[in-house]
């Protein structure tokens, strides 16, 4: 069972502050549950677009570009999973 | 014999504090994690990088270390402690996040026609989906909206319209089928009577009167966030273009906001009285110029 976040959560956790968290939901880099729920897998994906930009270097133009081919990496892998079974 | 952190590093025990750091990012990004999903080669080399760059990548751990000083079992088990979840482990190991799931359908043929043949037996048949069309207002596609419909066999759901939606692309809710399989809604988007979408912008036409037109003017102009003031510079033409910026769709995905392009429609009054064509009669006898023999149409006609 994951652990439910609400979005004030999140900021603490992640770092980020509120309208910053807004807008990337609103680009779709985050796409929780809801804008009150969020999960393990959307906290994961957030400390990442923070090391992205913060580690690499990555810039705005980037980040979704990244997350894109590396959620499309983890489709693949898991296709394969399946289809080796 | 271990290696020391400078070799793991790839620096000279010399580096500045600068060579280190920016080695130090060299590796991770190719060694990291997320970067490098399931890969337990990589992840092994990450974890030792950090480590290194635990010991010498601050000037004063680093100068401890070079007299000797650094536990570097130490070192090693606080970057352990460090170690969070990482986000390639939410979507692998038969979780099947929600962020990769959404790739559903892709590249489908390839996977059956690789392996399908060479497992020898049937492949297991995955439950069918449902898919329903929904039609959508205008501008709910494009600046995106929640909604809750209700399906044909009755159900209700409470959707989210993506941003910039277009018709033809499908919403998936995973596992939702009424057969075992996925719930698909196949998006329509209604025509607005005003609003044209082209790729980001967004277009409009706008009537101005014809004294408007001449004299200039500041008009109310409708976006799909509500009306705007803009100004009608003196002298425009019938076609001439505004811009009205971010007005557009809004930023999504890849795109920064598009604009709203207005273009410009003088309308003639229906009537005008004697005093106005007297006035306009005496006016072109003094400014005669025919736009048909001059400027671009007398270049491009003929």
């Amino acid at each position: 069972m994951s652990a439910a976040f609400t979005l004030i959560q999140i900021c603490e956790l992640s770092g980020l502050d509120e309208p910053t968290v807004t807008r990337y939901v609103e680009r779709e880099w985050l796409r929780p549950v809801t804008r009150s729920k969020w999960d393990q897998e959307d906290l994961a994906r957030i400390r990442f677009i923070v090391e992205l930009q913060q580690e690499f270097g990555a810039n705005e133009e980037a980040i979704p570009i990244i997350l894109h081919l590396v959620d499309q990496i983890h489709y693949f892998r898991g296709r394969m999973q399946d289809l080796a079974k | 014999m271990a290696k020391s952190p400078y070799e793991i590093l790839g620096v000279s025990p010399k580096a500045s504090q600068d060579e280190i750091k920016n080695a130090y990012r060299s590796h991770a990004k190719k060694l990291h994690p997320d970067l490098n999903p399931g890969d337990k080669t990589a992840e092994h080399q990450f974890k030792e990088i950090n480590a290194a760059y635990e010991t010498v990548g601050s000037a004063e751990e680093r100068g401890k270390y070079d007299r000797g000083e650094t536990d570097t079992a130490q070192a090693q088990g606080r970057a352990q402690e460090q170690a969070r979840q990482y986000y390639s482990q939410t979507q692998g190991k038969g979780g099947g996040g929600r962020y990769s799931s959404a790739f559903g359908g892709v590249d489908d043929d390839l996977f059956e026609s690789l392996f399908g043949a060479r497992s020898g037996r049937s492949r297991p048949s995955t439950p069918p989906d449902d898919l329903f069309s929904l039609e959508i207002e205008f501008s709910d596609a494009v600046l995106g909206a929640e909604r809750e419909i209700t399906l044909p066999n009755q159900k209700k759901l409470r959707i989210t319209i993506p941003v910039g939606i277009e018709s033809g692309k499908k919403l998936k809710f995973a596992g939702q089928g009424t057969q075992g399989g996925d719930l698909l809604i196949e998006i329509k988007v209604k025509a607005s009577p005003f609003f044209h979408r082209h790729g980001n912008q967004i277009e409009i036409e706008v009537p101005i009167s014809l004294s408007e037109a001449i004299l200039g003017a500041e008009i109310k102009v409708p976006t799909l966030s509500g009306s705007i003031l803009m100004k009608v510079p003196p002298g425009v033409s019938s076609g001439q273009k505004l811009k009205a910026a971010g007005r557009g769709v809004p930023a999504h995905g890849h795109h920064g906001a598009g604009d709203q392009i207005v273009v410009l429609k003088i309308v003639m009054p229906s009537t005008v009285d004697a005093e106005f064509k007297e006035a306009v009669s005496a006016w072109a006898k003094r400014e005669a110029c025919d736009p048909r023999t001059s400027g671009a149409f007398a270049k491009g006609g003929s």
